[in-house]
């Protein structure tokens, strides 16, 4: 009887620690792959943020920077233009101003306003007349 | 081993030898346990939770530096955008600037053009004003020749006033202004005496304002002596007679700067042809000094003694007038009445479809107009 005893405790021991054994072999196995999985998940972030970071290309301003410095040309064509256009309408003024002095010298003289009067008179006849002749 | 009879094993010695080896394996699964138990307990998820931060801090860097990159060119697109719409504006800007440079340029080229067109008139207008003046006598015979072809309804009335100019002959200018109209003076610096032509400047000045006006000034001699008795025109000879006219057309340039060139003989032709000098003579010298002549149609009866009231000369002028086309009437505006009588038929007249013109020489009506009514 007692070495049934000691064999069923030995027996029970053994299964015993071959059941806990196992459980805890288990166990540790789950937790090793919990956190295994957990770096595993990190590291496959991390790999598709470098595959998206050099997936990105950059955008091609080529073509915007061509009409910008095409548009800069044309703005400095432009304003060379005004800057001439500028210079000719003062230089119009200018001769604008003496014509007119002159003139104003000549239609100040009595005989240029006595012609004048009376080219004006006659222009009004010759209209006048010019208007009937057309009417009918 | 306590073999039992003849050698087998007893069954005791198999009993410990099951039960040693019982122990072995308890012991070696006690250990298994104790040793997975210690794998469990001594397990740190620190290292994996390092690592996995640090992965994700990695990770959150490259997300970063995305986002950064992102903004960059976000910011450097609308740049651009920015700078090629600005520059798109500032050069409509100053397409707009150019334009209306050009614009205004353009106009004030035009200008300079009519200034300078204006100053050289101005330097000519004595010549520029005579030229209108020959365009004008042009455009009237252009009219007469239509009227007379019965190709228009309008009518033309000269209405000449002789012997001036004098006291009223400013009364008709202003008559003039106020209708619109044009006529003529047959003028003679003696053939009146009054303060207008007594006084060279205002007769000076009367006779300028006839051209200013647009009217015709003609030749009526110096003195208008044509009395047969103490006439100085048809009695003393052809010389008079030519210093009589030469007189009056140098008076005449003298006040205008213009030389007349149309002639009304004091009286008349008729008269002036059955005098001693002698038609051919006169109208020799007519032509030496660059005239045409002419009579009238028509006549207002405002010389002589009848001196017909204002409503008489209205009445005169336009029952004569109105049976004509073209209609050429004789009065006199040393007469009051007749400056009274003229204002007052030109409204009338100019409602029957006349209109007032000037006489000048190359007038269709200078030679073919006869008197009709004397």
């Amino acid at each position: 009887m007692k070495k049934w005893i000691i064999t069923a405790v030995l027996v029970l021991i053994l299964v015993a620690g071959i059941a806990l054994g196992l459980s805890c072999q288990g166990r540790y196995a789950a937790l090793r792959s919990e956190y295994e999985s957990i770096v595993d998940a990190a590291q496959a972030d991390l790999d598709a943020a470098i595959a998206e970071r050099d997936g990105t290309a950059a955008p091609d301003t080529e073509a915007e920077e061509r009409r910008i410095a095409a548009e800069k040309q044309l703005i400095e064509h432009a304003q060379s233009e005004i800057d001439r256009l500028e210079s000719e309408n003062k230089e119009l003024d200018t001769e604008i101003e003496q014509v007119e002095q002159e003139l104003n010298e000549k239609q100040a003289d009595e005989g240029y306003a006595y012609y004048k009067a009376a080219y004006d008179s006659w222009a009004e006849g010759k209209a006048l007349v010019e208007s009937y002749l057309e009417d009918n | 081993m306590t073999h039992g009879r003849k050698g087998r094993l007893s069954l005791k010695a198999i009993w410990k030898t099951i039960n040693i080896a019982l122990v072995l394996l308890a012991s070696a699964a006690l250990l298994f346990c104790g040793y997975m138990y210690f794998q469990v307990e001594t397990f740190y998820p620190d290292e994996y939770n390092a690592r996995a931060d640090q992965l994700r801090a990695q990770t959150q860097d490259i997300l970063d530096e995305i986002d950064r990159q992102r903004q960059i060119q976000l910011e450097q697109q609308d740049y651009l955008s920015s700078e090629l719409s600005s520059l798109g504006a500032d050069g409509a800007d100053l397409d707009r600037q150019i334009s209306d440079l050009r614009a205004q340029n353009e106009a004030k080229t035009q200008r300079l053009e009519q200034l300078r067109q204006e100053a050289a008139d101005a330097e000519n207008m004595e010549q520029v004003a005579m030229e209108m003046r020959a365009e004008y006598a042009a455009a009237i015979r252009q009219l007469e020749e239509k009227i007379n072809a019965g190709e228009t309804d309008v009518k033309i009335c000269y209405w000449t006033f002789d012997d001036g100019p004098s006291y009223y002959t400013q009364q008709v200018l202003d008559t003039c202004r106020e209708n619109g109209i044009y006529v003529t003076f047959f003028t003679s610096r003696e053939a009146n005496s009054s303060a207008a032509n007594d006084d060279p400047e205002v007769e000076r000045t009367l006779l300028r304002g006839m051209i200013t006006g647009g009217h015709a000034i003609g030749n009526h001699t110096f003195s208008h002596q044509y009395s047969k008795i103490a006439g100085n025109l048809y009695t003393k000879g052809i010389e008079s007679f030519r210093e009589m006219v030469q007189k009056q057309d140098e008076w005449i340039f003298e006040c205008t700067g213009i030389k007349p060139d149309i002639f009304r003989f004091p009286g008349g032709s008729a008269w002036a042809f059955s005098s001693t000098v002698g038609k051919e003579a006169m109208l020799g010298a007519l032509e030496e000094l660059g005239y045409r002549w002419i009579d009238w149609s028509c006549d207002a009866y405002d010389n002589g003694i009848a001196n017909p009231s204002a409503a008489t000369v209205y009445a005169n002028a336009v029952s004569q007038i109105k049976t004509l086309n073209i209609a050429m009437i004789l009065s006199h505006d040393w007469n009051v009445n007749t400056v009274q009588g003229f204002a007052r038929a030109v409204p009338a007249l100019k409602d029957m479809g006349y209109i007032f013109l000037p006489l000048f020489s190359d007038s269709w009506t200078i030679d073919n107009t006869t008197i009709l009514f004397s």
